[in-house]
């Protein structure tokens, strides 16, 4: 079998022993697959493809045509850097098999004289009885999708706005191990600290979310000078996400993280 | 003291899923089984002709307060549509097989859609439509792949006679096929097909929607 590589498309003319009307369609066909080729789910839709557009009759395949145009479309799928899946090879081999079984006059042995082209044609038709089976399914999928049942969070988000993914308490604190190693550029003038409490950094996130609606972390931490304030920030941001009052979150696993008020969060203190 | 209605719609509020009959029956508490569908059959028609933003659907063998289908846009508006993305044309093919010929076997998928149903059989899985039924008898033990009551209600059908009719072979294919199947006997595996292709097979639903067998 060695000798029927895929790799050389040009097979003899068509011949007799099969139906005619083989020469004239091929010339369009091809120019419509150049200009158009869809997706194919695999050789069995690629040849239903192939049936389809010349409207041939699925229990009387014209086997050369069809040989020829598939392993053109494979060309042609090798030159757009498509990825020709094995499947499409083993598909080509046994379209050339049974085309050089329809060549060769039958063959005594064979109990009863089978159409070379049955069992493909088998396959073709239960292929086509369930991709029919998928448009019916895809159908039903897009009718349900206009039907919403309740539990959908109704917020009206930022349509720019990209999916942001709730954060773990771990990534919090790798963030804040990233922020505090950041070198905090040095107070010049010394003050007297007066310590932050937990819940003053509370109300200052609060408040400093509610007007901004969306801090980054980094952002967050900023509002806080000296590294003590930051880490009772970061309790107090712990609290408010404990509470439910901010939300934590990031657009993907190692992106930087949002801080978001939740809606509908009374201001409680002035 | 609320009417039976009253309660009915006050529990089809508060669930996000679909209730079935049973559970209805024993919350309720009185009325049977059949009082129960009457008043939801009421029910439906009260909400239909009184123009309601919802509807009583039967979806997933149970009943569910669903909105109406032309209110659909100003949903997605409020929601921003956020919702799971469609299926692939490769897994709708293989969804399609595993619905109508469930329990089947990856390798009988395969064979049917002549390509490797590995990534779409994983994303049905992942996605709860599909699950593992059992194992096959067959060599290897190989294992069987059916549909999930998350299906039913993907699809918006109340069960797997809802599915549209599997259109038949060619009639020229169809005599030798059925002179092969009487040859062929060894096929032990019971097909769903059978149930929702042809009128004269039993219409009672292969196991398959028992998810007890998730080995």
């Amino acid at each position: 079998m060695s000798d029927e590589r895929p790799d050389n498309p040009v097979m003899e003319k068509p011949s007799g022993l099969l139906r005619g009307g083989d020469t004239e369609a091929s010339a369009p066909a091809r120019a419509a697959i150049r200009v158009n080729l869809p997706a194919f789910e695999g050789p069995l839709d690629l040849l239903l493809h192939l049936i389809q557009q010349d409207e041939i009759d699925i229990t009387d395949i014209p086997i050369s045509k069809i040989t020829r145009q598939y392993l053109e479309t494979l060309e042609l799928m090798r030159e757009l850097d498509l990825e020709v899946a094995g499947e499409f090879l083993v598909m080509a081999a046994t379209l050339m098999r049974i085309k050089a079984r329809l060549l060769l006059p039958p063959i005594i042995e064979e109990q009863e004289e089978l159409d070379p082209r049955e069992g493909l044609v088998r396959q073709l038709l239960e292929y086509r009885r369930f991709k029919d089976a998928a448009k019916d399914l895809e159908r039903l999928e897009a009718e349900r999708r206009l039907l919403f049942e309740r539990g959908a969070p109704a917020q009206l988000e930022d349509p720019e706005a990209s999916e942001l993914l709730p954060v773990s308490l771990f990534r919090l604190l790798e963030a804040l191990k990233g922020a505090l190693a950041r070198r905090v550029p040095s107070v010049i003038h010394t003050i007297h600290a007066e310590p932050m409490r937990i819940d003053e950094a509370m109300s200052l996130l609060r408040e400093n979310l509610k007007t901004r609606g969306r801090l980054l972390f980094a952002e967050m931490l900023d509002l806080f000078v000296t590294r003590i304030e930051k880490i009772t920030a970061f309790l107090g941001l712990l609290e408010l996400l404990k509470l439910g009052d901010v939300r934590a979150a990031q657009e993907d696993a190692f992106g930087p993280i949002y801080l978001e008020i939740q809606p509908g969060i009374p201001a409680n203190e002035e | 003291m609320p009417t039976p209605k009253q309660i009915l719609e006050s529990l089809l509020f508060a669930s996000d899923a679909p209730i079935g009959l049973a559970t209805l029956v024993e919350v309720m508490a009185g009325p049977d089984k059949d009082e129960i569908r009457t008043y939801l059959d009421e029910m439906a028609i009260e909400f239909e002709e009184s123009h309601r933003g919802v509807a009583l659907a039967e979806i997933a063998g149970g009943y569910q307060l669903l909105s109406r289908k032309e209110c659909a846009p100003w949903i997605e508006k409020m929601l921003r549509s956020r919702r799971k993305v469609r299926l692939s044309r490769a897994g709708l093919e293989t969804l399609a097989i595993v619905a109508y010929k469930q329990p089947i076997t990856k390798t009988e998928i395969d064979g049917i859609r002549g390509v490797d149903s590995s990534g779409s059989l994983h994303t049905l899985l992942e996605r709860n439509l599909v699950l593992i039924a059992g194992r096959s008898k067959a060599v290897g033990r190989p294992l069987l792949y059916a549909t999930s009551q998350e299906f039913f209600q993907y699809m918006g059908i109340n069960d797997l006679t809802d599915l549209p009719e599997l259109k038949e072979l060619g009639s020229v294919l169809e005599e030798r096929e059925r002179a092969q199947m009487e040859l062929a006997d060894e096929d032990a595996v019971p097909s769903v097909e059978s149930v929702v292709a042809s009128e004269d097979a039993d219409p009672a639903p292969v196991e398959a929607g028992a998810p007890e067998g998730a080995a």
